[in-house]
C-alpha cells in the first residue's frame, strides 16, 4: 500500500530528473557555438516502486546522460579534414613557387633566354662589332642573374617550409600530449555516463591534429584511443604521447621528421605537414631539378658551341659560362657568366674576324635538343606547364575536398549538432514536468495537513 | 532528417565562395587577362608561353632581316656602279678599237681606263657599317689594294656567312670578291689592267675590250645574288610581321579576357549576394527561442 510520503519520493525524484534534463538542455544551449561540440541527452528510465507489490512506480531517474555522436563519420571528418589541410598549404606553398614563373606577369625566365638567343642571332649580323658582342655577355649574365635568384627564391621556399613544419610538428606533439593526458582522465571517470566534456576534448584535439598531418585512430578499450600518422607511426598509445623530432638532413639540407628515430618525412601525408612535404619535397625539388638541367644544357651547349669556334683575337674559343657541377645539382643557382672581355665570344667558324659561322651555330642552339632531348623553349615551357599543370589540379582535389568537408560537417551537426528548436522544446516540456511534479509536492504537502490536523476542533 | 547546426555557416561559406569568385572575376577584368598564373589554363599558359618565344625569336629575325637588307642594299647599289663603270670603260675599248684615234688620244682613254680602275677598286672596297662587303669574310682590312707595279690584288677569303632569317631558314649573306668579280675567262681587274695596255701599244684593243665585256657579264651575272637574295629578304619580313601579328592575336585569343561574359558574371555574384544576405537575415528570425521571448 503507498503512503503520502510515497508519493512526496516519486515528485522529489520527477524535480530531481526534469531539473538535470533541463541542466542537460541548459548546457546544450550554453555550447550552442562552441566548435566540436556533441549535444547531450538526459536518458530519463522509470524508478521501480518501494512496495515490490504494488503496480504504481517510484518516480523517475535520469539513468544517463549520453553523448549523441557518431564514430565512422568522426573517423571520416578527420581523414577529410587531413586532405583538405594539405591541399590547402600545398596549394598556398605551390603558388607562391608558381609566382616565380608567371611570364606573362613579368616574372620567369622567358624573357631572358629569348634575349640570349637573340643576341647572338643580332651578333651573327655583325659579327666583330663591339657593341654586339658586348650586348652578348650582358644576355649571357642577365640569362645567369635569372637562373641564379629563381633557383634561390626556390631554396629559401623550401628553407620557409621547412621553419613552418618544424613549428608544426611542436603543435603536433603539445596536441598527441593532450590527447594522451585525455586518455587518461576519460578512462579514470569511465563509468554509466560517458563524460562528454573530455571526450569532446579529445575529439577536438584529434581534429586539431588531423589537420597537421594525416592520422589513424583506433579504440584502445577502456576509453583510450590510439593514435598513429596515416601511414601507422605511433603518435599516442593509451598514455603515452610519441614526440615527433625535426633534424636538418645532411642528404638534402631539409629539415627532416623523425619518430624515435625513424626518419618519417617520405611517409607523412595529409594535413598542413603532408601539403608542405608534398610542396617542399616534389613540386619545389621538381621545380629545382628543372631549372638545374636546362642551367646545365644550356651552360654545356653554348661553351660546347663556342670552343669550336675562334674569338676575335684569332685564338680558339673557350667556354662563356663556368662549366655546371658534376651530377647537374645546383648548376642554375651556381650558373655564370666567366668571360668579360666580349672579344672572347668565338663568333668566327673561319679564323676570320668577320666570319659568323660559330654565332650562328650558338644561336641556333635555342632549337637543339640541348636539355634531355629537349631546346631550351621546350624545356622551359615543360618546367612551366607542370608547375601549373600540379596547381591546377591541387586546385579542382581542394574544391571536391571543401564540398566533401561541408557534406560531412552538416552530416556531424545532424546527429551531434545542437537544434536551437529542439532545446526550446525541451525546455518547456521539462519546465513543465517540474512545474507538475511541484504541484504534486504540494497536494501530498496539503493532504498531510489535512491527514494532521483531522479529529481536531475546527 | 534533423537539421542541427547554424544555417548561417552554410550561408557563410557560399558568401565567402561568392567573394572568391568575384576576387577573380575582378581580377580578370582589371588585367584584361583570363590567365593571371600558368595554373589558371595550364594548356593555355604553355601556348602563350610558346608563342611568346615565337613571336620574340620572329622579331629577332626580323631584326636580322633589316640589317641584311641594309647591308645587302648597299653591295647591291655598289654592284650596278661597278656594272655602269664597266659600261663605260667598253665604250672607251670600242671607240679606241676603231682605229681613227690619235696615239696622244688612245693614251688619254689608257689613262681614262687607269681611272676607271681605280674608281673599281674604290667599289669592291664598299663598307657598310665599318665592314668591307666583298672581302668574304675578311671583312677588316679593304679586300684589293694595288700593289708597286700598278696590279690588283685580292687580300679577302673565299668565306660566306650565312644567317637565320626565320624559324629553320638560313640564308648566305655575302659573295666574296674573288668569285664575284674574277671567274673562269672573266678578270674584271685584269681585263682592265690589259685594256690601258693595248691602248697605250694600239695592239689588240679589241680583244681586251672583248675580255671587259666578258667581265661585265661575268660580274652582272654574280650580281644576280644580292636581287634574288633581297627580294627573298622582303617576303619573309612581310611573312614574319604577318606571323607576329597572327601570334599577338592567338596570345589574346587564348588569355584575353572577355569583358561582356566576364561583368555578367560579375553581375550573377552580386546577385547573389544580395540573396544569401536577404537569406541569412531571414533565418536570423526565424526559431522557437524568438517567438518564445
Amino acid at each position: 500500500m503507498s503512503n503520502l510520503f510515497g508519493i512526496m519520493d516519486v515528485a522529489t525524484s520527477a524535480l530531481e530528473a526534469q531539473q538535470q534534463a533541463l541542466e542537460v538542455s541548459g548546457n546544450n544551449i550554453a555550447n550552442v557555438n562552441t566548435p566540436g561540440y556533441t549535444r547531450q541527452v538526459a536518458v530519463l528510465k522509470e524508478v521501480p516502486g518501494a512496495d515490490q507489490n504494488s503496480a504504481v512506480g517510484g518516480g523517475v531517474e535520469v539513468a544517463q546522460v549520453q553523448s549523441v555522436t557518431d564514430n565512422v563519420l568522426e573517423l571520416q571528418l578527420n581523414q577529410e579534414n587531413a586532405n583538405q589541410s594539405s591541399l590547402t598549404s600545398y596549394l598556398s606553398a605551390s603558388q607562391q613557387a608558381q609566382t616565380l614563373f608567371n611570364d606573362s606577369q613579368g616574372s620567369g625566365l622567358q624573357s631572358a633566354i629569348s634575349s640570349f638567343f637573340n643576341s647572338l642571332q643580332q651578333l651573327s649580323t655583325n659579327p666583330s662589332d663591339a657593341p654586339t658582342r658586348q650586348s652578348v655577355l650582358l644576355a649571357a649574365q642577365n640569362l645567369a642573374q635569372g637562373f641564379n635568384t629563381t633557383s634561390q627564391s626556390l631554396t629559401q621556399q623550401q628553407t620557409a617550409l621547412s621553419g613552418e613544419i618544424a613549428n608544426d610538428v611542436k603543435q603536433v606533439n603539445t596536441l598527441t600530449q593532450q590527447i594522451a593526458t585525455l586518455n587518461v582522465q576519460i578512462s579514470q571517470t569511465q563509468s554509466g555516463d560517458t563524460n562528454g566534456a573530455l571526450i569532446d576534448q579529445r575529439t577536438h584535439a584529434i581534429r586539431s591534429l588531423s589537420s597537421l598531418v594525416g592520422v589513424s585512430v583506433t579504440d584502445a578499450g577502456d576509453g583510450e584511443v590510439s593514435v598513429s600518422t596515416a601511414n601507422g607511426a605511433a603518435l599516442v598509445v593509451g598514455n603515452t604521447a610519441q614526440a615527433l623530432a625535426t633534424q636538418l638532413s645532411a642528404t638534402d639540407g631539409q629539415q627532416h621528421i623523425f619518430d624515435q628515430g625513424q626518419d618519417l618525412t617520405s611517409e607523412i601525408s595529409g594535413g598542413s605537414i603532408g601539403g608542405m612535404l608534398q610542396a617542399r619535397d616534389q613540386t619545389i625539388t621538381g621545380l629545382k631539378q628543372g631549372l638545374d638541367q636546362l642551367a646545365a644544357g644550356l651552360s654545356n651547349s653554348v661553351n660546347t658551341q663556342n670552343r669550336a669556334g675562334t674569338d676575335l683575337n684569332g685564338n680558339p674559343g673557350g667556354n662563356i659560362f663556368s662549366p655546371p657541377p658534376a651530377g647537374i645539382s645546383g648548376a642554375a643557382a651556381q650558373m655564370t657568366v666567366q668571360i668579360n672581355d666580349p672579344s672572347l665570344i668565338a663568333a668566327s667558324s673561319d679564323g676570320s674576324a668577320g666570319s659568323n659561322g660559330n654565332a650562328t651555330a650558338m644561336a641556333g642552339l635555342v632549337n637543339q635538343g640541348v636539355v634531355n632531348g629537349q631546346s631550351p623553349e621546350t624545356a622551359y615551357t615543360t618546367i612551366v606547364s607542370q608547375i601549373a599543370g600540379q596547381i591546377s589540379n591541387a586546385t579542382a582535389a581542394q574544391t571536391a575536398s571543401n564540398l566533401n568537408l561541408q557534406q560531412l560537417q552538416s552530416q556531424r551537426s545532424s546527429i551531434s549538432g545542437v537544434n536551437m528548436d529542439e532545446e526550446a522544446s525541451n525546455l518547456i516540456q521539462f519546465e513543465r514536468a517540474y512545474q507538475g511534479a511541484a504541484r504534486v509536492a504540494e497536494v501530498v504537502d496539503q493532504m498531510t495537513q489535512t491527514a494532521l490536523t483531522l479529529g481536531s476542533p475546527a | 532528417m534533423r537539421v542541427a547546426g547554424s544555417p548561417l555557416d552554410l550561408l557563410a561559406a557560399d558568401l565567402n565562395d561568392n567573394q572568391a569568385q568575384q576576387a577573380k572575376l575582378l581580377q580578370e577584368l582589371s588585367s584584361g587577362s583570363s590567365i593571371n598564373a600558368p595554373s589558371d589554363n595550364p594548356t593555355g599558359a604553355t601556348q602563350v608561353l610558346e608563342d611568346t618565344f615565337q613571336k620574340s625569336a620572329d622579331t629577332q629575325y626580323g631584326n636580322n632581316v633589316a640589317s641584311l637588307q641594309g647591308q645587302l642594299q648597299t653591295a647591291s647599289s655598289a654592284l650596278s656602279s661597278i656594272s655602269n663603270v664597266l659600261t663605260q670603260a667598253i665604250q672607251l675599248g670600242t671607240e679606241g678599237a676603231n682605229g681613227t684615234m690619235s696615239d696622244s688620244d688612245r693614251q688619254a682613254v689608257a689613262n681614262e681606263i687607269a681611272g676607271i680602275r681605280t674608281q673599281l677598286m674604290g667599289l669592291a672596297n664598299t663598307q657598310f657599317q665599318e665592314q668591307y662587303l666583298f672581302g668574304g669574310t675578311a671583312t677588316s682590312a679593304p679586300p684589293y689594294s694595288a700593289d708597286a707595279s700598278g696590279n690588283v690584288t685580292y687580300q679577302g677569303n673565299s668565306g660566306v656567312n650565312s644567317a637565320q632569317i626565320s624559324a629553320g631558314q638560313y640564308t648566305p649573306t655575302n659573295v666574296p670578291g674573288s668569285k664575284l668579280f674574277a671567274g673562269s675567262g672573266a678578270d674584271m681587274f685584269q681585263s682592265l689592267a690589259d685594256l690601258a695596255s693595248a691602248l697605250q701599244s694600239g695592239q689588240g684593243i679589241a680583244g681586251a675590250t672583248t675580255e671587259v665585256q666578258n667581265a661585265f657579264h661575268y660580274v652582272n651575272t654574280q650580281t644576280t645574288f644580292y636581287g634574288s637574295t633581297l627580294s627573298r629578304l622582303n617576303s619573309t619580313s612581310q611573312f614574319l610581321s604577318t606571323e607576329e601579328t597572327q601570334l599577338t592575336q592567338n596570345v589574346s585569343a587564348v588569355s584575353g579576357a572577355d569583358l561582356a561574359k566576364l561583368s555578367s558574371e560579375l553581375d550573377q555574384t552580386s546577385t547573389s549576394t544580395q540573396a544569401l544576405t536577404g537569406a541569412a537575415y531571414q533565418v536570423n528570425q526565424m526559431g522557437l527561442i524568438s517567438i518564445l521571448t
